[in-house]
């Protein structure tokens, strides 16, 4: 196999990687609590930028060619904690300023409009995050591995990536399948009920907005060590869109759900276009991946709402006494 | 303070120009109740349709009249083939903001796709330049601000003053007991949509035409904007729109004058936040709470 | 009911207006312990705004409501339920997504292994409280004839079906003062006296309840005492036949 096919697939594993870990913050946040965050990539432009400003030094070390508000040198892992931390801040930032009582759709168009805000003002004030040029020559964490060559260090960034989508996806088994889990989807399901019982459906939301948050920004932050780049064009207002469309076709609330329709939609359909008959150009190419994002997820919200691996019914395995007496015994899996 | 009257001028033709789009926008939201984001695309292509007419050798304006039309035509279409159907579907309000979101991106990229990512312009004459006081403004300026205030009296006079009209209003107020009353609630709609198409058209071309130079997403980006003028003024009042649409149209020039060019956008934004999160039913308050879709 | 009992609940110069519309204007009465208290009144009368103010789903203008002693106007309705005081809503809310066991589960009163944290440490002990959770709660559904329909959905079952659902998981709670606003409403024939046989067995039970309802006859099976409301305030409390032969009763349902 040759190295760019090897650089290829390993491009390829990382983009699914981030995308999945990603998707399942914006399932946390919409699928299982229905809390519609548009403004979404805008946590995973925060990762990016709070990672790159970890781990690139000064402004002014690199001969101050680009400009942004500070900058130091950290090792490897904490610009990546780091990105989740702030991406964690910001998110109860503005979810306490934004998760209000509105209708849902106003409350889609808010967060929206906050999203456009922050790319404007990022472009427009150059000494933020370098304007609309973006802030590059992000270090990688394993090029200091001098012990291993360069194929090796993109394989272990691979692996990285790998280890934390297993580390962050059991996280999420933990949360969505416990008691807690059932009570962010009360919140979805039924709001005034769920306050009728006790539970405050505004602290859910807003626990799940920062912890999404979070997730978000791990994936900026190792999509941004990865390409070694991040501006602006990487995260306009429609980015998020992609990542509904990944919840909605994989399945809303499930987790292996979106996880499929984080490959597919975000790898996938990128993949699928330079297939088609359509020629070369880029700029068709890209076109055509935002219309077919678009059609797929009218035609699942048509067909198939559910997505397709829908969330789970959850089954408690019943005790030996009931089952002799009753129905035929079941052998339900306790989920 | 030549400069502050020259930034006002500036901001009335930006403000003419939110002001119709503006309206059409929180008319067809107040009749529907879907928050229709794909908008701007169908500026877009009204922007288009009048550009390759235009090109073709028609005339600017008599090219916009015919955009006005497919834009109504499209509107209504878009409905009919696709908002309506999923309405009754069952999609409940946000999976409808998906929907037009969806079609927004979908006619956008399509029509990328088409035409490529470079800047058009229109073969049209600026005019002669009239002096008012400190600022000036071109025939093509003025004739956009007078399109404007011909088509916002309009649109009040018809919403005050026709039975269609009253029945939009009533439809916006409550639909089922609109329907009760025997409105035929189908083609109320419909018509709404078509104005509101109808002044996205007027919008779009007036828009291309005052920046100059125009891409197949311009519409989109400047959806936002809109938004913020409608939001400002009470989403949902058509009077209210037009307010918003000066304040906004205004401000953003004079800030832009004075500050920063590049956060001339910003500032509508700013603006558009402050509002949503102080007062979100704007000035006019005219927002509902969570009412069903008027099928 | 002995008078000694006390009030569990005590409502003084309980008020709301709505754009200048008194829907509740001035309102006064005990729920005393144990009773089956009934509330009743013609459309627009202001009963289920009561109920609103009670549970913390609407804030009063002004008044006090004294829960064993205790403030609770004002209360958000999260906690005006962790102080004891559950309520159904006039359309059966469930959760219409999840299963019928998870639809009661979610009436436990609010517990530690339910926080973010249970779910990441002390997982063994949560799981050990979730299944005797488990168990009560299939037992009630045993007892609410809903055996069979434990794994469905709850969006799934009929308006009755979904009624005894919410009475279960408002008994799940075990509460201080139940509230039931208009529990026939959207029950078929067939279900409702099934619903109106638990509701008896809750007030033989001892709980104390608030029942709002249309149906005067059976108001008049269930309910001791009654409350009459018109317009916004208290026209009498007392039993039902008292109600009937009251003049200002009688004007109230013709006029409203």
């Amino acid at each position: 196999m040759s190295a760019a096919t090897q650089y290829y697939i390993a491009t390829i594993c990382v983009y699914v990687g981030v995308n999945v870990i990603g998707a399942w913050g914006l399932d946390l946040q919409f699928g299982v609590t229905g809390v519609l965050n548009f403004a979404f990539i805008l946590f995973q432009a925060v990762g990016a930028y709070t990672a790159a400003m970890l781990s690139l030094g000064p402004a002014s070390a690199s001969g101050g060619f680009q400009q942004y508000l500070f900058g130091v040198h950290l090792p490897f892992p904490l610009p990546i904690i780091g990105a989740m931390l702030v991406g964690a801040a910001l998110s109860a930032v503005v979810g306490l300023i934004t998760l209000r009582r509105l209708r849902s759709d106003y409350q889609a168009m808010v967060m929206l409009v906050v999203s456009v805000v922050a790319t404007v003002v990022a472009q427009s004030v150059i000494g933020l995050v370098n304007g609309d040029a973006g802030l590059s020559l992000i270090p990688n964490p394993v090029m200091g591995l001098t012990a291993f060559t360069r194929q090796q260090q993109t394989w272990l960034f691979v692996a990285l990536c790998a280890a934390l989508m297993v580390i962050v996806g059991a996280f999420m088994y933990a949360l969505v399948y416990s008691p807690y889990g059932r009570v962010l989807r009360g919140t979805r399901e039924n709001e005034p009920a769920i306050e009728a019982m006790g539970r405050s459906a505004a602290r859910a939301r807003l626990q799940v907005f920062v912890i999404g948050g979070a997730l978000g920004a791990l994936s900026g932050a190792l999509l941004a060590e990865f390409i070694g780049a991040w501006a602006p064009s990487e995260w306009l207002y429609p980015e998020t869109f992609v990542f509904f469309t990944a919840v909605i076709v994989g399945g809303r609330g499930s987790i292996s759900g979106v996880a499929l329709g984080a490959a597919l939609v975000g790898v996938g359909i990128q993949q699928a276009v330079q297939y088609m008959p359509i020629g070369s150009n880029p700029v068709v190419l890209a076109s055509m991946e935002w219309v077919i994002t678009g059609l797929l997820t009218m035609t699942f919200l048509w067909f198939r709402p559910q997505g397709l691996l829908p969330e789970q019914r959850r089954r408690f395995a019943r005790r030996r006494e009931r089952e002799a007496r009753a129905l035929p015994r079941e052998q339900a899996v306790s989920r | 303070m030549a400069v502050f009257i020259s930034a006002v001028g500036f901001g009335v033709v930006t403000a003419a120009i939110l002001a119709i789009s503006a309206v059409g926008f929180t008319l067809q939201f107040s009749v529907t109740n879907v928050f229709n984001l794909s908008f701007g695309s169908v500026m877009t292509i009204c922007g288009f349709v009048a550009y390759w007419l235009n090109h073709g050798g028609l005339n600017i304006w008599l090219a916009m009249a015919a955009a006005a039309v497919a834009g109504g035509l499209i509107s209504l279409a878009l409905n009919e083939l696709v908002f309506a159907p999923f309405i009754r579907h069952g999609l409940n309000l946000f999976g409808m903001v998906i929907i037009t979101i969806s079609v927004g991106l979908i006619a956008d990229h399509s029509l990328q796709a088409l035409v490529g990512p470079s800047f058009f312009a229109y073969t049209a004459r600026a005019g002669r330049a009239f002096h008012f006081a400190d600022f000036v403004l071109t025939r093509q300026e003025l004739a956009i601000i007078g399109i404007a205030l011909v088509l916002t009296v309009l649109v009040q006079v018809g919403l005050q003053y026709t039975r269609l009209g009253r029945a939009m209003r009533g439809l916006a107020v409550n639909a089922s007991l609109a329907r009760a009353c025997g409105v035929p609630t189908r083609r109320v709609i419909a018509l709404a949509w078509f104005v509101s198409g109808v002044l996205a058209g007027v919008g779009g071309v007036a828009l291309f035409l005052d920046i100059s130079t125009f891409t197949a997403t311009t519409g989109s980006e400047f959806l936002i904007v809109i938004i913020a003028a409608a939001v400002l003024g009470g989403i949902g009042s058509p009077r209210g729109a037009v307010l918003g649409a000066v304040v906004v149209g205004i401000v953003t020039e004079v800030g832009a004058a004075y500050w920063n060019p590049e956060l001339k956008d910003v500032l509508a934004f700013g603006v558009l936040i402050v509002v949503l999160l102080v007062r979100p039913q704007g000035l006019f308050a005219q927002l509902a709470t969570e009412r069903a879709l008027a099928r | 009911m002995s008078e000694d009992d006390g009030a569990l609940l005590s409502v003084r110069d309980l008020a709301r207006s709505y754009g200048g519309v008194h829907a509740v204007n001035g309102v006064s009465f005990d729920i005393p312990r144990g009773s089956l208290t009934g509330m009743i009144g013609p459309n627009g009368a202001g009963k289920s705004t009561v109920l609103g103010m009670i549970a913390g789903a609407i804030r009063p203008d002004r008044g006090s409501i004294l829960l064993e002693g205790q403030e609770i106007a004002g209360l958000p309705a999260h906690k005006a339920s962790r102080r004891g005081v559950i309520r159904t809503f006039q359309a059966a809310s469930v959760f219409p997504r999840m299963t019928v066991v998870e639809n009661l589960l979610l009436g436990v009163p609010p517990w530690d292994g339910e926080r973010l944290t249970g779910a990441l440490v002390r997982r063994r002990r949560w799981r050990g409280e979730e299944r005797n959770q488990i168990d009560r709660a299939r037992s009630l559904l045993e007892r609410l004839g809903l055996w069979s329909l434990g794994d469905a959905y709850a969006g799934e079952l009929s308006g009755g079906q979904k009624r005894l659902v919410e009475i279960g998981r408002a008994m799940m709670s075990r509460p201080k003062l139940l509230l039931l606003d208009e529990p026939m409403a959207g029950v078929s024939r067939t279900l409702a006296p099934t619903i109106e046989a638990l509701i008896a067995e809750l007030r033989d039970e001892g709980m104390t309840v608030l029942l709002i309802e249309h149906e005067l006859a059976l108001v008049e099976r269930l309910c001791s005492p009654v409350i009459v409301l018109g317009q916004g305030r208290v026209l009498m409390q007392g039993k039902m036949d008292e109600a009937r032969a009251n003049p200002e009763v009688r004007r109230a349902y013709l006029v409203g």
